[in-house]
């Protein structure tokens, strides 16, 4: 139940800011973190020689968080569009982890399969006081989301306008990249680096595809979470073998694209 | 380690190099450096499911089905992104880390004992490169080298028959079609390159360095040039620098070479930006 609750609360919440990135059209900024904080985690361990997961999110948050204002920077000193700046960082920030790694390895430190749990995540090695940590966290992000609902709606839709009804357009920014970043460390115990993404953007893609309505949207993907969370859960806990993780992004991907053929179908039929 | 293994896996190393720079090229022109980046984790189900048909990670058959359907699901992520254009990040997010998730679950469960784990997907297997070799002239080569060869041989073709076509991919698809080219062939055919080359390049450095070789080299090239052979040109000699220095370090320090070599052109790359953001200020 513990772990079906953290799970359901940490997608859903990254699900929620997944729909936010998703209008700004920046959908894989989440790749770009969970890429920047591999690095992080190994640091974290060379600072506290520990891999415990409150001192593993201080740590890389603000790694991830001073890399974000390197790319941020980038993004305005240079012409490149944020796709390339995007695949630099994912690149740059993996292949950091993985010298660091080596670095401590050559030092005699055997830490692999800690950091393994990191990179494709494991849900077994979550122990009670990190769902707890993720329970809080994600719990404490989606009031804060459900609470500046319409502020947030305001920056989305025009962020000239957003900035003189009084707003502060970069303050916004930075609240909601904090936001991500710190779903994104939690996410790697559950998904991993890859399929963090995954999480953050398939429901609500899915629920975009039939909804547009925000309300009616964020019921869908609750509804799509929980079931999914359950059916996860469920095939791993009987089937040896089977990690939670991409379980959950199988069936995710899976439901998107039956949903994209039915609504293909639906549009054949009502316009020939 | 022998000297000889040295120069073996540099050599190894740097065909890698080579080769994803001719595919860089093009889709740095296109604006579509993520794609690289879908297709290299897409391609991880395909050839778990290639390898349970074929039974063999080295046959022609493997590499043929392998490339095969590679290149329709590239298509597909392609096609798809184009006709929506808007939320084109989130498509190929959903897709790479659905099929990636997907890989994942099949090397679990089918390939655990063969050389296709998640380990040696995301890392490579550089030091493994060069122990499968084959007697050739009375000399023992590595096959991964004979593979790149081959590679390096139809991306040089391929680059001067149709630069000229790619180029014109990539500005102005309109104009091409008002000559009366197919863009959708040119455009399968430029993908089925990039998944040669990823595929190819895959199994040694891994699927995020193959994202690497494909943008950064590109990137510093591209403050010095925007002519498609000096993009090409500048690339490959920042990379040869770069590689002979991460060679020394990674060789004298027990380092992967992979990882120091990016992390080498990343470090270039950023300081790169910010002098000239500096000088141009002043």
């Amino acid at each position: 139940m513990m772990l079906f609750i953290t799970i359901f609360l940490l997608s859903f919440a990254l699900c929620c800011l997944g729909g936010v990135f998703y209008y700004e059209q920046k959908s894989l900024i989440t790749d770009v973190y969970s890429h920047v904080a591999f690095p992080g985690v190994v640091l974290a361990y060379v600072l506290f020689n520990s891999l415990d997961l409150y001192l593993v999110l201080f740590v890389t948050t603000t790694f991830v968080l001073l890399i974000d204002l390197i790319k941020n920077k980038l993004l305005r000193i240079t012409k490149f569009t944020t796709d390339s700046i995007f695949a630099f960082f994912i690149a740059f920030g993996f292949s950091l982890g993985t010298l660091l790694i080596n670095i401590l390895q050559n030092h005699g430190v055997s830490t692999k399969a800690g950091f393994s749990d990191f990179l494709f995540g494991n849900i077994s090695a979550l122990s009670s006081n990190d769902s707890v940590l993720i329970i809080s966290i994600s719990s404490f992000i989606l009031c804060l989301l459900y609470l500046y609902r319409r502020v947030i709606k305001n920056y989305l839709f025009d962020q000239i306008l957003f900035s003189q009804l009084g707003f502060n357009v970069y303050f916004t920014q930075r609240i909601l990249s904090v936001c991500t970043v710190v779903l994104c460390v939690l996410s790697l115990k559950v998904a991993g680096v890859v399929l963090t993404t995954g999480l953050f953007l398939i429901p609500f893609a899915t629920a975009n595809l039939f909804y547009n309505k925000i309300k009616h949207l964020f019921v869908f993907a609750l509804l799509l979470i929980s079931l999914v969370t359950f059916a996860s859960i469920f095939i791993s806990l009987n089937f040896s073998g089977l990690s939670t993780g991409p379980i959950l992004i199988v069936l995710y991907f899976v439901v998107y694209l039956l949903s994209e053929l039915f609504k293909f179908l639906r549009f054949k039929n009502i316009y020939g | 380690m022998d000297s000889y293994i040295y120069y073996k896996l540099f050599f190894v190393f740097f065909l890698v190099v080579i080769n994803s720079l001719f595919s860089a090229v093009w889709f740095f022109e296109r604006r579509q450096s993520l794609l690289v980046d879908a297709i290299s984790h897409s391609v991880l189900p395909i050839l778990v499911l290639v390898y349970l048909f074929v039974q063999s990670l080295s046959s022609f058959s493997f590499v043929f089905f392998a490339v095969l359907f590679s290149t329709l699901v590239a298509w597909l992520i392609s096609f798809l992104s184009k006709f929506n254009t808007k939320h084109s990040q989130s498509l190929i997010g959903v897709f790479f880390s659905g099929l990636f998730a997907l890989g994942l679950l099949l090397t679990n469960v089918f390939a655990r004992n063969v050389h296709l784990d998640a380990d040696s997907v995301l890392f490579g297997a550089l030091e493994f490169s060069i122990f499968e070799n084959i007697q050739m002239f009375g000399f023992l080569m590595p096959i991964s080298i004979l593979k790149l060869f081959f590679l390096l041989s139809v991306n040089v073709i391929c680059f001067y028959c149709f630069r000229n076509l790619f180029s014109a991919l990539s500005f102005d698809q309109t104009n091409l079609k008002l000559h009366g080219f197919n863009t959708n062939l040119i455009d399968f055919f430029q993908l089925f390159l990039l998944v040669l080359n990823v595929i190819f390049c895959f199994e040694v450095v891994g699927v995020i360095l193959t994202l690497g070789l494909n943008v950064i080299p590109v990137l510093i090239a591209s403050y010095f040039s925007y002519r498609t052979s000096d993009l090409l040109n500048v690339s490959l000699f920042v990379s040869l620098i770069t590689l002979l220095i991460a060679s020394f370090l990674a060789f004298s320090f027990n380092l992967s070479l992979g990882a120091i070599f990016m992390v080498l052109l990343g470090v270039v790359f950023l300081v790169l930006s910010f002098f000239r953001s500096y000088f141009m200020k002043l």
